[in-house]
């Protein structure tokens, strides 16, 4: 595909391009631009995603050999990180995780992904609490109990639990503490009798348990924000736009 | 018979060529750069866009229009989207400067998803000839960095 005209036109590009192709790149393909010329040698360290997720290939997530790599990214990371994810197949929880993530506490993280595929949960460390800035957050297979001095996450726009385990009412609390909040999906959760949910900005939110779901609806005028609700794994019929929800389990 | 019909708006955008284009208010404002300069009012009649070509102002009105449309549903613009990146990489290129000059972020961001996409498994080698990017490194440097990133360079494509 040798079409480009004689001018350098990707070096010339201004670096706010550069890091938007950069970042629509797996990371391998990312730091393979080192090694193009001088000018890419330090590019991809600046890009602020960090993503390990299938672009490993098996042999490496499964053996666990992922971890030096990833060591060395980390090390190498110039400037804030905004996107983490880590899921790699064969993750089990191990002292390590802490570490990144405490290392991950200073670089301002908007979108966390952690999953954990094998073996016990992973205890989630304090830091995480600290993540002012987040507004994804994607947990697979952890525990999260935060410190009572946990202030919640103002920003969060979305929540994905699967495997989480959590005391029900944190779980609560935390939606409730979370203003922003559009989207929530909890599967595989702790057992409860019954939850009243006040999320006044939720669009869409998944179960996968055996609940029923009955509706409030406080202020009627002000129906319209759940427009594409997405009940899973329960039965509900009547339109959304309310502004709290009452979970009660059937078991 | 009176009907009420609202006249539209159009605004009419000159190109480095100087061709001129008449297009709806509403479609040229999807571009963050035109609509800041009617907002501010230093758009009276013609809105001059010297970093713009006529032939690249055709695709991206083509664009805009597309994607002021409602009625679209997410899929059909989907496809559509993806039928559009289907140009020459010179073309893309062209494109990315313009729809970062006129701030058109959704469009920047697919040609840039475009460019990724050629990139993708491919060696270094391949990379510098498609995209005239010279190597300026000595050979032990270029095998220094290699061995340092070994993960990187494992499993691309053959050239």
């Amino acid at each position: 595909m040798g079409e480009l005209r004689s001018s350098n036109i990707f070096s010339t590009l201004p670096d706010n391009i550069t890091e938007i192709i950069l970042k629509c790149l797996p990371l391998r393909d990312a730091a393979r631009t080192s090694i193009l010329s001088r000018e890419w040698r330090y590019r991809w360290i600046t890009i602020p995603v960090i993503v390990f997720d299938r672009w490993l290939p098996l042999e490496l997530q499964e053996s666990q050999k992922f971890k030096t790599i990833f060591y060395q990214v980390l090390l190498l990371h110039k400037g804030p990180i905004l996107k983490f994810t880590l899921s790699v197949r064969g993750l089990r929880s191990c002292p390590d995780i802490n570490h990144w993530i405490l290392f991950l506490s200073k670089n301002n993280v908007q979108e966390f992904t952690l999953c954990i595929y094998e073996g016990d949960p992973h205890i989630l460390p304090s830091h995480l609490f600290t993540f002012r800035q987040l507004r994804h957050l994607n947990l697979s297979n952890c525990v999260f109990k935060p410190l009572p001095t946990f202030e919640g996450f103002s920003r969060l726009v979305s929540l994905l639990f699967s495997g989480v385990i959590i005391v029900p009412e944190r779980f609560v609390w935390l939606i409730s503490n979370s203003p922003e909040l559009e989207q929530f999906w909890w599967d595989g959760c702790t057992e409860f009798d019954c939850l009243e949910i006040d999320a006044p900005r939720l669009k869409t939110f998944s179960f996968f348990w055996h609940f029923q779901i009955h509706l409030f609806q406080e202020h009627p005028s002000s129906c319209g924000n759940l427009d594409e609700s997405n009940f899973h794994g329960c039965e509900c019929g009547s339109p959304w736009g309310r502004k709290k929800l009452l979970i009660v389990s059937s078991f | 018979m009176a009907t009420t019909t609202t006249e539209t708006k159009m605004l009419t955008l000159c190109t480095s060529d100087k061709q001129q284009f008449q297009i709806e208010e509403t479609i040229a404002l999807q571009a963050v750069t035109i609509r800041n300069m009617v907002e501010d009012e230093c758009a009276s009649n013609v809105i001059p866009l010297p970093n713009v070509n006529s032939k690249i102002m055709i695709q991206i009105i083509e664009y805009l229009k597309k994607h002021v449309d409602s009625s679209v549903s997410k899929e059909d613009m989907e496809k559509f989207d993806s039928a559009f990146v289907e140009k020459k990489l010179s073309e893309i290129f062209d494109i990315i400067l313009a729809a970062n000059y006129l701030n058109i972020k959704n469009l920047l961001d697919i040609c840039c998803q475009r460019v990724a996409d050629v990139m993708k498994n491919k060696s270094p080698e391949w990379v510098r000839r498609t995209f005239n990017i010279v190597n300026d490194f000595t050979a032990e440097e270029e095998a220094k960095i290699r061995k340092e990133h070994e993960w990187a360079f494992e499993g691309v494509d053959e050239d």
